[in-house]
């Protein structure tokens, strides 16, 4: 056991005296996270690696006589916006269904075991509070409310940001609505297009004069906001991690070449305890370099859940993978030089494909690749911590990373052995 | 009594089944407080038949016993009574010599008042002690060296094997490394296993010198033993410039010429019963073909006929 721990604390001790390794491991991988979390400040829904938001819409909107009989209810558009959405991205973004029971539908929201995420409430008066009645043009304000769990604050805001694009293309009468828009002009009794055309103008200056009101609450009464690096946090801690270890296993080929591995060998210290006391410097390491990433990003806003427990697990896990993964690479390469060329470009390409720079879309059919990256499980569990999940829901998450580890590392150590045969 | 090592059927093939053998069922008996070295060229299998006795390298075949300890079957136990010195630096450069001292010394189980006293006794030894605290990658390559054997005392082994330990030294260091073996030796009673392509350090230190060639021990004895092997032989040592293989040729008709070799930069070494006598009739040869002979030298027997008689090729071509 002294012999491992000597093993352990020699590895830091170099690790931690040598300033190139330093930034590598530890300010490089904050400062850029930083960077591209503020570069990244603008960017919009379909880069977070959030699908099948949990809503319910309870419409309750009774809608609104037209002068000539007919009738408009915008509730049931809205309603038909959210569970038969318009474009495929949408659909990918949500699963909502349809309620009839507001308090119900708060309380599901309230329970967190139920996975719903936000409530939609589309009051009775809503079609009469935002159509013109009669022939006046004077717009009441129609109110919808949205209830949201307060520890989910992406998925909140992205049900949010949808509910503040449907209402704007009410008012500017946009795709489906300005259809509704023309037909109550028409419902009005107006035949000439000139007057068509004035009234319409009037309708959607009328609505772009703001008749929706989006009435915002959550389930704890504090409202959050969301900080652009909590999206891209996941991802970077995870290919920094990757670069990171990967480069702190290519210490065993230097020591190779220096011969101080042969030498421990030489000594009556058993090989795999050598290995052991190795692996266990460089998970060390990992463990500190995401303990800094994730302090210093929560520090400056980045969100990653409130299951402590998860977390540290989570971080274990992921850490893991990514030593054994090291490790293979390691394994793999003869020279630390190709380490540099060859560790950075694999590890690059592995956070592509999981998503950690823009959406996976780009893969097409094969969007199963990204799952066999450790990058994706390590993403997707932080992620799901991030909009509230707990440690049951990324049971698999720690399962399957832990599990790659340990291929990674007895392949890699293995390997490494075989090759320790000069 | 037992030999502290002996060494039975060991060989080693890289890349079986069609790789080269670096070593060919080598059989040698160490006794206790010996000094014995591995003499060949470059590339012959000392360092590979060390790295197998040290346990860095698995045997294909064969076994050898350390104290009685099998390095196959115990190895740790074995390891226990080996001291290594590696021909490289095995040091971190970034680290002080005591911090590496200290280090490999935690791997041979020293610990606590123990691993202190031993890390200040070698510092000592190797008198190293007022620059102890110095990164080593400060130090020249002498002091290196010195750390590297250093590394290999800690414990107080048995048995110390050093492979190669004046490869690109200065003539100063060399001396001192060559002192610092005898003295291994004669104060420590230590065994001393030590390779080396310089046939003047084998000649120097050991009690016995085993010769290996092309993976195979071709000769084991004392240094006067191996020379007597070769009886009254001379060394003639002629620098022609050109070495045509008709020159050589007609050497070898000389009477009293047993063996002649040319090495690529135009020497040429004859080994003969009564040198002095083969010479005028060489220079004749020379003469005769055109050849001018730009230098002579006549040498009393040593290993380095030892090998040119075994093998036909001198130990450094």
């Amino acid at each position: 056991m002294r012999k491992l721990l000597a093993t352990i604390w020699k590895d830091l001790y170099l690790n931690y005296t040598d300033r190139m390794a330093l930034m590598l491991n530890l300010a490089a991988p904050f400062l850029i996270s930083l960077v591209i979390g503020m570069a990244f400040g603008g960017m919009g829904v379909g880069d977070i690696s959030i699908s099948e938001i949990n809503v319910i819409v309870v419409n309750e909107d009774q809608g609104s006589s037209l002068p000539d009989g007919g009738a408009l209810n915008l509730g049931d558009q809205l309603v038909e916006f959210f569970v038969a959405p318009p474009s495929e991205e949408l659909d990918n973004l949500l699963a909502a269904q349809e309620g009839d029971d507001w308090a119900a539908a708060r309380a599901l929201v309230e329970d967190g075991e139920s996975g719903v995420v936000a409530a939609v409430r589309i009051p009775a008066d809503f079609s009469q509070q935002v159509t013109p009645q009669g022939m006046a043009m004077t717009l009441g304000q129609g109110t919808v409310e949205l209830y949201h769990k307060i520890d989910a604050p992406i998925s909140s805001t992205v049900v949010e940001s949808i509910l503040t694009g449907w209402a704007n293309r009410i008012a500017t009468g946009s795709i489906t609505t300005k259809v509704g828009i023309e037909k109550t002009v028409e419902r009005l009794g107006v035949r000439s297009m000139g007057v068509i055309t004035e009234l319409t103008g009037s309708l959607e200056e009328a609505y772009t004069a703001s008749p929706i009101t989006l009435e915002t609450q959550d389930a704890g009464g504090a409202r959050q906001t969301i900080n652009p690096i909590s999206v891209v946090a996941p991802g970077l801690a995870i290919l920094f991690l990757t670069i990171g270890l990967t480069f702190a296993a290519g210490q065993l080929i230097t020591e190779k070449q220096q011969w101080t591995l042969q030498r421990m060998i030489a000594t009556p210290t058993p090989r795999v305890m050598i290995l052991a006391g190795k692996m266990a410097a460089t998970f060390l390491s990992g463990v500190l370099q995401m303990a800094i990433l994730l302090v210093a990003t929560a520090f400056v806003g980045a969100n990653w859940g409130k299951d402590y427990l998860a977390i540290v697990l989570l971080t274990l896990a992921a850490v893991w993978a990514a030593t054994g993964l090291g490790a293979l690479f390691a394994s793999l390469v003869t020279k630390p030089e190709q380490l540099g060329v060859y560790g950075s470009g694999v590890m690059m390409v592995l956070g592509a494909l999981a998503g950690t720079f823009t959406s996976t879309g780009f893969l097409g059919d094969a969007q199963f690749l990204s799952q066999l990256t450790l990058n994706w499980w390590g993403i997707e569990g932080f992620t799901a911590l991030a909009l509230g999940d707990g440690l049951v829901d990324i049971a698999p998450h720690l399962l399957v990373l832990t599990l790659m580890g340990a291929v990674y590392f007895v392949i890699g150590v293995w390997r490494f052995n075989r090759r320790l045969e000069f | 009594m037992a030999p502290i090592i002996h060494i039975q059927d060991l060989r080693k093939q890289y890349d079986p089944p069609n790789g080269v053998w670096a070593v060919k069922d080598v059989d040698l008996d160490i006794e206790e407080g010996e000094i014995f070295s591995f003499l060949g060229p470059n590339g012959a299998g000392k360092t590979t038949t060390i790295s197998m006795i040290s346990g860095l390298l698995t045997p294909s075949g064969g076994d050898a016993i350390i104290d009685g300890h099998s390095i196959i079957k115990e190895p740790m136990a074995a390891k226990e009574v080996i001291g290594v010195v590696p021909q490289e630096i095995a040091l971190y450069p970034t680290l002080t010599a005591r911090q590496n001292l200290r280090f490999f010394g935690q791997l041979y189980g020293l610990t606590g008042a123990e691993l202190d006293e031993r890390v200040d006794e070698v510092l000592d030894f190797i008198d190293l002690r007022d620059r102890a605290n110095e990164k080593v990658e400060k130090y020249s390559g002498g002091m290196k060296r010195r750390v590297n054997i250093g590394v290999g005392l800690l414990h107080r082994p048995k048995i110390v094997y050093m492979d190669e330990p004046t490869v690109g030294v200065d003539p100063q260091s060399r001396r001192r490394i060559l002192d610092t073996v005898k003295a291994l030796n004669r104060e420590h009673s230590m065994t001393v296993l030590y390779t080396t392509h310089y046939m003047e350090e084998a000649q120097e230190l050991s009690h016995r010198v085993g010769i290996i060639d092309h993976g195979e021990m071709i000769a084991i004895g004392a240094v006067g033993d191996l020379i007597s092997q070769i009886g009254e032989n001379d060394t003639l040592r002629l620098r022609v410039g050109e070495t045509p293989d008709k020159l050589l040729l007609r050497l070898q008709e000389i009477e009293g010429v047993t063996k002649v070799s040319a090495d690529q930069e135009g020497e040429i070494t004859i080994l003969a019963k009564r040198g002095r006598r083969a010479l005028p009739e060489a220079i004749t040869v020379a003469d005769e073909m055109g050849l001018r002979i730009e230098s002579v030298k006549i040498e009393e027997p040593d290993l380095e006929a030892v090998f040119l008689h075994l093998t036909g090729r001198a130990l450094r071509e």
